[in-house]
């Protein structure tokens, strides 16, 4: 009978409902047999069989019921699917049974697959090429590129033009360049705020509509045109309150006045992350200038023209390669005295973020999932264990006709389900640590992502997610698995019944000598690093930091009259800012304000050697923080002078190289040696900054708890830096800082004084000391859960070698204990053999210890290790031993319980 | 299971369902066991349903779509399940009786012309 399509689809979908709720019920089913086989019966007695023939012979005819349910079951249900069901189901029991088991498999397994979803997830994001405007694949950057060094270099404003004219394969082509300035209200609040000077093409490539007025014309970038702004959706709601009346009002961006020409609707930050638009007027020869803050990544940070366009239709990205080459670029320079370039088109964020289209990181995102052999590895010690322990179990089914195949997919599902309700838990990890990624990523950069850059997990995570959990499920289901009931089938069915036929291999063995000895060689930096990072966490800062605000000082570079003297804008911004100080001071809730390099605590490092060897025990020498403050800073931040004397104008003259260090450096200098009048030269990178330096002054350490070495030298008046670090303290002790009022004020006095001078990112110390807290405990708790999960997998590993040893000599032991062997004697012997695999671990792993110690200390604790600590390795190595012990109790316990009777039968 | 298994066993399991169909078309809503009484009476014996055949193949074609299955009274008295054609069924069966004819006067000449 052929039967028509739908009614093969019908069924399909039938029997996979059915698969997982049947239509009928067993007993339904049963009542429908019972039926039949009464009928059957009634029949052949009315033929004049008896009773009891009757019932036979309607048996024989029907059939047996059993059969015809198992049949009927079949029917009902796709057959595999209906027995995975039934593992799976059979898996969630042996999970909830098994707790302790399960919560450690799971808990290792989801760490690894969370970090490979994460660090995955990360990739595809920040290496993404997709872009959530209308036709984004057809939006590609022109740069010039120089293909000695493989890097890009600025676009110039003559290429710029020429391509806008001449290139035919671009429907249309636009440009841009990023400026950070002070937006100034009419309220007089002034913010800096990162502006786009945009072409007015740009907008049209983007493609979305303006939700007030317009965007940027033609007409706006003629030199003699009116400036107008475009508002961005989120300085329109934070700076005029959303307020629809914009349209007309005057706005001033650092000492320009432009008009409100227009509002964007939310969420539309192009060209990659801007508030803010401006006219780029092409004639002006602002592309040479190098920026203060970078737009985004290397390529389009270095210098400012970035030049985009969209493809004219049909025509694809080799076309327009071709047609770009062919084109060349403006000479800049006589031939042979700079760096051959060349025109390149390529997709838009690669142009934007300098990302090159490699392979590598994709590799690299698949790479991770090698993070799961450890704890899979671990896991299939475990599960074969089980394994063993369900023998019986598993002869049982044998002997019913099931297959090795069968048990072998058993198994696999029962990790399998596991491995799954780990990839939740790993995808819902990875979703925080992406969070976590992309707040410090903006944190860092001061401002949001690139607008393409979506940090939500994407479908493309939770599959990769799943497909690891398959991957573990094979490695710690399938492998042992198959290595058991392959023994099963060597050695034959009978041999099930009896407890001591498996055997723990040489491999698992191995496995669990690699892993003790793995802990034992990765504890000791373990504990160094999470003791570290805990203690930084725990005391306060002796002072409170919510007296303290801070903030980056900054002045515009002015890009379009390029002052060619640097001397002369070093030597205003310091004027500027001394003026700004002293207005400060005056402030009568004001205690104090400081100017220095760098935040305590994120001050850069130099590698110090000391000239006449002090530390001559050590290698090299030290890596120590180094800032540039003014004298205010020390007692702004309450800092006493504990030995030598305070820094003085004096110290700046040239050849005069003093430094002051903190108590933790000092500290490190031996017991009785003053460190005043050491010399001390940096070396590597910042080894510009002086020849040698001196020791005049130790002062107490900066209380953020981390106890860092730290060196202070003298902030020069003019600084060549345009950017520094202001940190006001205010004089009304015990009340919390107003953060925004203080800001508010710092900005009002600023601007007049200079509108380029930029107040940035202004917070109180307390919240910068919160961040970092929470940092800490995240590093902290990080650590500890990798700690808990060695030393549980070790003892899992111990436990089960231990288990499987006693279970091997059960007869021996019965035997020892028949002919009269103490009780002491027997456990000994056990734990003379027993342990031997455990201490083989804790020696190679001290080894590793001490390997780890010699050649990679100075990379792992170069900066937070105050002194070297003996006692942690063998500390971290009785532990081990103790935990083997413990490991021992119950299998020594079952050991001694063996009655010599039934061993010797089992003989 | 070998090529040759899988098409007996298709060849047989579609008889067996047209044999169904058009039992249950001629006497209307039936249970099983009068079903597979039927299908031995008309073939002489010579078809004897175990159950292990029966219940699948009718479960098979109420998946298709072709038997509807409803809860009623036998003449016992007592609950039984009851198989009705519907229509997709009857054009199922129509159409199966057609292929059928047609493969039975294709053997008959191949066989009449061989003789």
């Amino acid at each position: 009978m052929k039967r028509d399509p739908f009614a093969v689809l019908r069924e399909a979908l039938m029997r996979l409902a059915g698969t997982f709720r049947p239509s009928r019920s067993d007993a339904d089913m049963q009542d429908e047999l019972a039926h039949h086989l009464e009928l059957a019966e009634k029949e052949l007695r009315r033929r004049g069989h008896s009773p009891e023939q009757a019932r036979r012979l309607a048996r024989v005819h029907a059939g047996s019921e059993t059969q015809a349910m198992e049949t009927v079951r079949q029917q009902s249900s796709v057959p595999t699917l209906s027995s995975f069901w039934l593992d799976a189901k059979l898996g969630l029991r042996m999970l909830r049974k098994h707790w302790g088991l399960t919560l450690a498999c799971v808990l290792s397994m989801a760490a690894a697959i969370g970090i490979g979803a994460a660090f995955f997830d990360v990739i595809h994001t920040l290496t993404g090429t997709q872009l959530p405007l209308k036709d984004g694949d057809r939006i590609v950057v022109i740069q010039s590129w120089d293909p000695a060094s493989r890097k890009e270099q600025y676009s110039s404003t003559e290429d710029f033009l020429r391509w806008r004219e001449q290139l035919q394969s671009m429907a249309s082509v636009a440009a841009f360049a990023t400026v950070e300035r002070n937006l100034i209200t009419e309220d007089g609040r002034s913010v800096p705020t990162i502006a786009a000077q945009m072409t007015a093409a740009g907008f049209r490539i983007a493609g979305v509509d303006p939700l007030l007025g317009r965007f940027v014309i033609e007409e706006d970038e003629r030199q003699d045109a009116a400036p107008v702004v475009v508002l961005g959706h989120n300085v329109w709601q934070s700076r005029f309150g959303g307020d629809a009346a914009v349209l007309g009002r005057r706005v001033q961006f650092g000492d320009e006045f432009y008009t409100v020409a227009g509002v964007m609707p939310e969420d539309f930050i192009f060209p990659v992350s801007h508030d803010l638009w401006v006219p780029l007027r092409a004639g002006v020869a602002l592309s040479r200038q190098a920026l203060a803050e970078p737009v985004w990544g290397e390529a389009g940070g270095e210098f400012a023209l970035t030049v985009f366009g969209r493809l004219a239709s049909d025509v694809s990205l080799e076309r327009a390669n071709v047609e770009a080459a062919a084109k060349g670029l403006t000479k800049r320079a006589p031939t042979g005295s700079g760096p051959e370039l060349e025109p390149r088109v390529v997709p838009y964020t690669i142009g934007i973020t300098g990302n090159t289209d490699g392979w590598l990181p994709h590799v690299l995102g698949y790479a991770v999932a090698l993070l799961l052999i450890p704890p899979c590895a671990n896991i299939a010690v475990l599960i074969y264990a089980r394994i063993v322990t369900r023998q019986q179990e598993f002869a049982a089914r044998l002997a019913l006709g099931a297959s090795r195949g069968r048990i072998v997919s058993q198994i696999f599902t029962e990790v399998l389900v596991l491995a799954a309700v780990a990839a939740g838990v790993g995808l819902a990890l990875a979703s925080e640590a992406t969070a976590l990624v992309q707040s410090a990523q903006e944190q860092q950069i001061g401002r949001a992502l690139p607008f393409w850059m979506d940090f939500h997990l994407s479908p493309r995570t939770m599959f990769y997610a799943f497909g690891l959990a398959l991957v573990a499920a094979l490695i710690a289901g399938a492998i042992p698995a198959i290595r058991a009931t392959g023994r099963w089938n060597r050695s034959g069915l009978h041999a099930l019944g009896n407890r001591t036929s498996l055997r723990l291999g040489k491999v698992w063995i191995g496995i669990v000598v690699l892993q003790v000895a793995l802990s034992v060689a990765t504890l000791p930096a373990i504990v160094e690093a999470a003791w570290w990072t805990i203690r930084s966490g725990l005391p306060g800062p002796g002072f409170d930091p919510g007296e303290y605000l801070t903030a980056r000082l900054v002045m515009d570079r002015d890009a379009e009259t390029p002052s060619s003297d640097k001397r002369t804008s070093a030597e205003r911004f310091a004027a500027i800012r001394g003026e700004l100080i002293r207005e400060l001071e005056a402030d009568p809730s004001v205690a104090g304000v400081s100017v220095s390099q760098a935040l305590p605590g994120a001050e850069p490092l130099v590698f110090l050697e000391h000239v006449d060897h002090t530390f001559a025990s050590e290698a090299a020498g030290k890596w120590v923080r180094l800032n540039q403050t003014d004298q205010a800073f020390f007692e702004s931040y309450q800092m006493p002078l504990l030995a030598g004397r305070w820094l003085e104008p004096a110290d700046l003259a040239p050849g005069n190289t003093a430094v002051l260090i903190n108590r933790s450096y000092a500290e490190q200098f031996p017991l009785g040696q003053t460190p005043l009048g050491e010399q001390l030269r940096p070396t590597g990178r910042g080894s510009d900054l002086a020849a040698v330096w001196e020791v005049a002054g130790v002062v107490d350490d900066v209380f953020d708890g981390r106890n860092q070495m730290t060196m202070y030298r003298l902030l020069p008046p003019v600084p060549d830096s345009q950017v520094l670090s202001l940190n006001v303290r205010v004089a009304a002790r015990g009340s919390p800082l107003e953060t925004a009022s203080l800001s508010a004020r710092l900005r009002e006095i600023a601007a007049r004084l200079d509108p380029s001078m930029r107040i940035v990112q202004p917070r109180s110390l307390a919240s910068i000391y919160e961040d970092r807290r929470e940092q800490d405990y995240l590093n902290s708790s990080v650590i500890v859960g990798v700690v808990l999960g060695v030393v549980l997998f070790s003892m899992a590993g111990i436990y089960t070698i231990l288990s499987f040893t006693v279970a091997q000599r059960r007869q021996e032991i019965g035997i020892r204990a028949a002919l009269g062997a103490p009780p002491v004697r027997l456990v000994a012997s056990i734990f003379s053999r027993a342990m031997l695999p455990v201490g083989v671990g804790v020696l190679v792993g001290g080894l590793g210890a001490l390997g780890i110690e010699y050649f990679l200390s100075d990379v792992l604790f170069a900066t937070i290790r105050q002194d070297y600590r003996p006692w942690i390795l063998p500390a971290v190595e009785a532990f081990m031993l103790v935990l083997g012990v413990i490991a021992l109790a119950g299998p020594a316990r079952r050991a001694l319980q063996v009655d010599p009777v039934e061993a010797l039968k089992e003989s | 299971m070998s090529n040759e298994g899988n098409r007996r066993a298709e060849v047989l399991q579609g008889t067996l369902d047209l044999m169904i169909l058009q039992t249950v078309n001629t006497l209307g809503p039936q249970h099983g066991y009068a079903i597979a009484s039927r299908l031995e009476q008309v073939s002489g014996g010579a078809i004897q349903l175990n159950m292990g055949s029966l219940y699948p193949g009718l479960i098979r074609l109420e998946q298709g779509g072709y038997l509807k299955a409803e809860w009623g009274v036998s003449d016992s008295n007592r609950k039984a399940r009851f198989y009705r054609i519907t229509r997709a069924g009857k054009r199922q069966l129509a159409a199966g009786k057609k292929d059928w004819d047609r493969m039975v006067a294709i053997v008959a000449g191949l066989f009449g012309e061989a003789s």
